[in-house]
């Protein structure tokens, strides 16, 4: 009889704590689920790229920034799931379940990589749209002492020779390329692309001459425009870039094509619980208000376009049809 | 020059500055702690300290960083040498000799060249980011994919150098190693490649897991062998024979001058870095040795080489970042971050607009450097006395560390089981006579090669004639001929020269055992391997 | 070392051939520059024939002509694959009961059951060497180690 007793309640010792576990709780002190709780709990941040790549540098920027700005108290520990292009930060997301206390930063890489490399299984409808936060304008740069001084005219060019200008970049699915082969498919033409692993390499290529020209984001590309060794003849998107507000937009030249913007947002895990959902959206939401965030935005050339909920998860939707075109588009 | 003497002097009066002192310490210190420890690489140390530099100035919070990333390049080594676990991927070639050092009771020298070595090439490389930086950082823009081409096949080429008793077991390791290092996704066309539907091997086999599981668990393996009731190696009782003596420092004194230039000029170029910098190193040191039959038996230029090139290499990578504001690797990536965040924009403006974040900067680098050596230096007995734990104690920690280690990169359980795989495969070839030096030199160079080729091709749509119409290309393709292929320059200086180092004591020449009736296959092989790349 | 030289080309020469079909699912070549299987295709074309000269050079020589080759004592293999299952066994229960758990259990197993030590150093070794990884990974670099099913 006592030993029944001690065994039952041992079992339910097993059974409490496994379902803890379960429940993905990470410490003992994270167990509610009200406001002032999640604010004690120090919150996974995942990104899909290693140290040092654009995701994780801006997941810790944005932390910092929040921190300084009070808006978070505790630090936000980041977690680098780098392999697959997002396909491993994606499914580990997933594997998440209910989880309140692991959340991700997004790219359009995630919309890609589903649709692109082969064992990507996880896609962003299985994970829960917390808010987008900003569009990155892409702009493209060129050699200071190039021949072309418009998108137009290298597209020109591109016509006089197919195949043969060559464009820097990172893989064949990232933005630059997608929009780059969409602008050579509207155009009827063709050129070449280089892709890099580093930025600092796709730089360097325009800077040497290999490549001709390059899209990507004005910050990449600023100090060599202040010190005179590129230019910045074009907007590859929809909105011109507020740090080269001159550089008219693809549509300015009369391209008609739709391109693919880079955006940043948050993801959370497939079943996270409303209370935390709501959280997250107001952590966010009071971050964008900062003063410390503003100046960072306008700094870097980044476009504030905050989406929460259901109206992020329509917006990426939407993104997902236009990328599906793109990738068309450019065969892949 | 004046004006880099000036602003040097300058950046000497802020850098001694209590706070700014403080914080170089602070940031050597804990980079020789990440550097000791196996896996949990630098990028993501440094990744998880701007936290802590917010409300530091510009300068001080850089100066942390940047010492970190050079302090963890001292502290790689530690490991190497004393239980064949790479500390850091730059310190994989370091173990090739300093276990082996370690071995014959010489832990202390390797130890000491190593500190010695490093503090010396980081000071040269110091030397040309304070004077020569705008040059350097043309000569790196000038490097495309063909002259990368080059200096990989300059590298892979001396695979062959690596060998054992086997030229063409050498010559398969390698092979097999840049076999290996194809796995994973595609940068050009996001084809994956032997992924077998693992998305954990999306990003490639692991290169720590890879190392530290054919070095130390395989090392491990063997020396379980033997009866290990006792301390496995000798540790001398004088502290007067745990450094490096005057005939050491001779020795190496080549091998720490090439390691100075060749790590600072791969350092430079932005996707090399500081690990291709030291295989190279090594590789050309044994090359032009008058004894390279040394190597891998515990010579201490194959320990002072590698140490040399990547110390000056961190000095070197730190020329893209500022002058450029190009970072070629994830350490340098992320101190360009945080120069961002405090709104600064490095860039071939940045030293004239900014001198007062600079000049600290880099001034501070040569007191860390100081610190670093007066750091390690009094370590040395202390870390070598490690090896007077008996081996039955010392290698179950060997094995838990390894594990812990490798989990700490990706935090991945797959890597772990990659670890002792691998440890299996180093345990075999080790008994079988594949060296696993080559494999692990062609897994680090083979994918830069791979893509500097598929590069160069796209460039001159499928033209081959990229390769010999670019000088710096050609240079490398000549400089690799006259090595490989060119009667060695070495036997001619042994047959002149009178022998300046001592003979290797008896107990070495006796593992020695060199099967001479290969060695014409051998020959003939390497000739046919120079056809094919 | 001759009859392991012959083995280990021919298992060089198959792997070879394995990798080699395999690659045959990647473009060789891809809008005329080399494609991803292109380097592939050629190395393991590389390691076929390589092991197959491995195979060649050493039939062709009489036994004499090379070292032997040593092959581990029946002692010898239980120490060293032992050693090697144990760390195999160890990185299994890492997921079961958690890193801590496992270590005790691995470096338990060195000690007590390969090595057969019974001294008072091996049982401090085998309570010190985990809490000391565990220490240094997990305490001061931060590193979340893996609890296992029973952690959290």
């Amino acid at each position: 009889m006592f030993r029944t007793r001690k065994i039952r309640s041992a079992l339910i010792l097993v059974a409490l704590s496994v379902l803890v576990s379960a429940c993905g709780f990470d410490s003992g002190g994270s167990g509610g689920g009200s406001e002032s709780d999640f604010e004690s709990t120090s919150v996974e941040f995942l990104v899909h790229t290693g140290p040092g790549g654009g995701s994780d540098i801006f997941a810790r920027d944005l932390i910092e920034i929040m921190r300084q700005e009070e808006v978070i108290s505790e630090n936000w520990p980041v977690r680098n799931e780098e392999a697959g292009e997002g396909a491993g930060a994606m499914s580990y997301l997933a594997g998440q379940g209910d989880a309140t206390d692991t959340i991700s930063a997004m790219t359009t890489t995630w919309l890609t990589t589903p649709l692109t490399i082969e064992g990507a299984e996880i896609t962003i409808d299985e994970l829960t749209p917390i808010a987008g936060l900003i569009v990155e304008p892409e702009v493209m740069a060129v050699a200071a002492d190039s021949p072309y001084k418009s998108l137009s005219d290298f597209v020109d060019a591109a016509k006089e020779a197919p195949g043969e200008l060559v464009q820097a970049g990172g893989s064949t699915t990232e933005v630059g390329a997608l929009n780059g082969a969409s602008i050579a498919a509207e155009a009827g033409t063709d050129w070449q692309f280089l892709s890099f692993e580093e930025v600092g390499q796709r730089i360097a290529a325009l800077l040497n001459g290999d490549a001709d020209m390059m899209f990507g984001s004005a910050s990449d590309f600023a100090a060599q425009v202040d010190a005179g060794k590129l230019k910045i003849i074009a907007a590859i998107s929809p909105e011109p870039s507020p740090i080269f507000p001159d550089a008219p937009t693809a549509a300015d030249e009369g391209f008609e094509t739709t391109l693919v913007p880079q955006v940043r947002g948050i993801m959370g895990p497939p079943d996270i619980p409303e209370e935390a959902l709501e959280y997250y959206q107001g952590v966010f939401e009071r971050a964008l208000e900062t003063d410390g965030w503003k100046e960072y935005a306008e700094r870097n050339g980044l476009v504030t376009e905050l989406r929460l909920g259901d109206k992020w998860g329509d917006f990426l939707s939407q993104q997902n049809e236009v990328v599906k075109e793109a990738l068309k588009g450019a065969d892949l | 020059m004046t004006e880099a003497l000036q602003g040097l002097a300058d950046g000497f009066a802020a850098a001694i500055s209590p706070t700014n002192l403080f914080w170089a310490f602070f940031g050597v210190v804990a980079g020789t702690l990440v550097g000791v420890l196996p896996g949990l690489g630098t990028p993501a140390t440094i990744a998880i300290l701007p936290p802590l530099s917010v409300n530091l100035p510009p300068a001080a919070g850089l100066i942390m960083m940047a010492g970190i990333y050079y302090g963890s390049k001292y502290g790689g080594s530690t490991t190497s040498i004393l239980l064949n676990i790479p500390g850091e991927d730059a310190s994989v070639v370091t173990a090739l000799d300093g276990y082996q050092m370690a071995k014959e009771g010489r832990a202390g020298q390797a130890l000491g060249i190593a500190a010695i070595g490093s503090f010396i090439a980081g000071t040269i490389g110091l030397l040309g980011l304070t004077f020569f930086a705008p040059v350097v950082a043309d000569l790196a823009i000038v490097f495309g994919p063909p002259e990368y081409a080059g200096l990989m096949i300059l590298g892979l080429s001396l695979i062959i150098l690596l060998a054992g008793t086997s030229k063409l077991k050498a010559l398969i390791a390698g092979v097999f190693g840049f076999l290996l290092s194809t796995v994973g996704l595609d940068l050009f066309t996001g084809a994956v490649r032997f992924t077998f539907g693992r998305i954990e091997l999306a990003n490639g086999v692991e290169f720590v897991a890879l190392s530290i599981g054919l070095f130390a668990i395989g090392e491990v393996m063997i020396n379980s062998e033997e009866q290990s009731g006792h301390q496995l190696f000798r540790v001398p009782r004088k502290m007067r024979e745990l450094f490096p003596t005057k005939q050491d420092m001779k020795q190496s004194s080549w091998a720490i001058g090439q390691g100075s230039i060749v790590g600072f000029f791969i350092g430079a170029l932005p996707g090399a870095g500081s690990t291709v910098a030291s295989f190279i190193s090594y590789t050309l040191a044994k090359r032009f040795s008058k004894h390279p039959e040394r190597f891998g038996k515990g010579a201490i230029e194959g320990v002072a080489a590698p140490e040399a090139a990547n110390n000056s290499a961190t000095a070197g990578a730190f020329i893209p970042l500022l002058t450029l504001g190009i970072p070629g690797s994830a350490s340098t990536a992320i101190m360009l971050g945080a120069l961002f965040l405090y709104g600064l924009q490095p860039g071939p403006l940045f030293f004239t607009e900014n001198p007062d974040v600079v000049w600290p900067i880099i001034a501070s680098m040569y007191i860390g450097n100081v610190l670093l050596v007066m750091l390690n230096l009094p370590l040395v007995p202390v870390f070598a006395s490690i090896l007077r734990i008996p081996y039955y104690i010392l290698s179950p920690g060997i094995i838990v560390i390894s594990i812990v280690g490798v989990f700490s990169i990706n935090s991945s359980m797959f890597d772990v089981w990659l670890l002792v795989l691998f440890g299996l495969l180093g345990y075999v070839m080790r008994k079988t006579g594949f060296p696993a030096a080559p494999l692990v030199l062609a897994f680090v160079l083979g994918p830069l090669f791979e893509q500097a080729v598929r590069r160069s091709l796209v460039l001159s749509q499928g033209d081959l004639s990229i390769f010999v119409t670019r000088p710096w290309a050609v240079v490398f393709l000549v400089c690799t001929a006259l090595l490989t292929l060119g009667p060695t320059v070495t036997g001619v200086i042994k047959h002149k020269g009178p022998p300046e180092t001592p003979e290797p004591s008896e107990e070495k020449e006796g593992e020695q055992s060199v099967d001479a009736p290969e060695s014409k296959t051998e020959a003939s092989i390497s000739g046919k391997r120079q056809g094919r790349v | 070392m001759r009859k392991v030289d012959i083995v280990s080309g021919a298992v060089f020469v198959i792997f070879g051939a394995v990798t080699l079909i395999q690659s045959l699912q990647l473009s060789f070549f891809a809008e005329g520059v080399p494609g991803p299987g292109f380097f592939p295709g050629l190395l393991a074309g590389a390691l076929m024939v390589t092991g197959a000269l491995l195979v060649v050079t050493r039939v062709a020589k009489p036994e004499g002509a090379f070292e032997d080759f040593a092959w581990p004592t029946a002692w010898q293999a239980r120490r060293s694959l032992g050693l090697w299952i144990a760390a195999l066994g160890s990185v299994l229960l890492i997921g079961i009961v958690g890193f801590l758990l496992a270590m005790f259990v691995l470096v338990g197993v060195l000690l007590f059951v390969i090595e057969g030590r019974r001294s008072l150093s091996a049982v401090a070794t085998v309570i010190i060497t985990p809490l000391l990884a565990y220490g240094l990974f997990g305490v001061l670099l931060q590193v979340r180690l893996p609890l296992g099913l029973f952690g959290d």
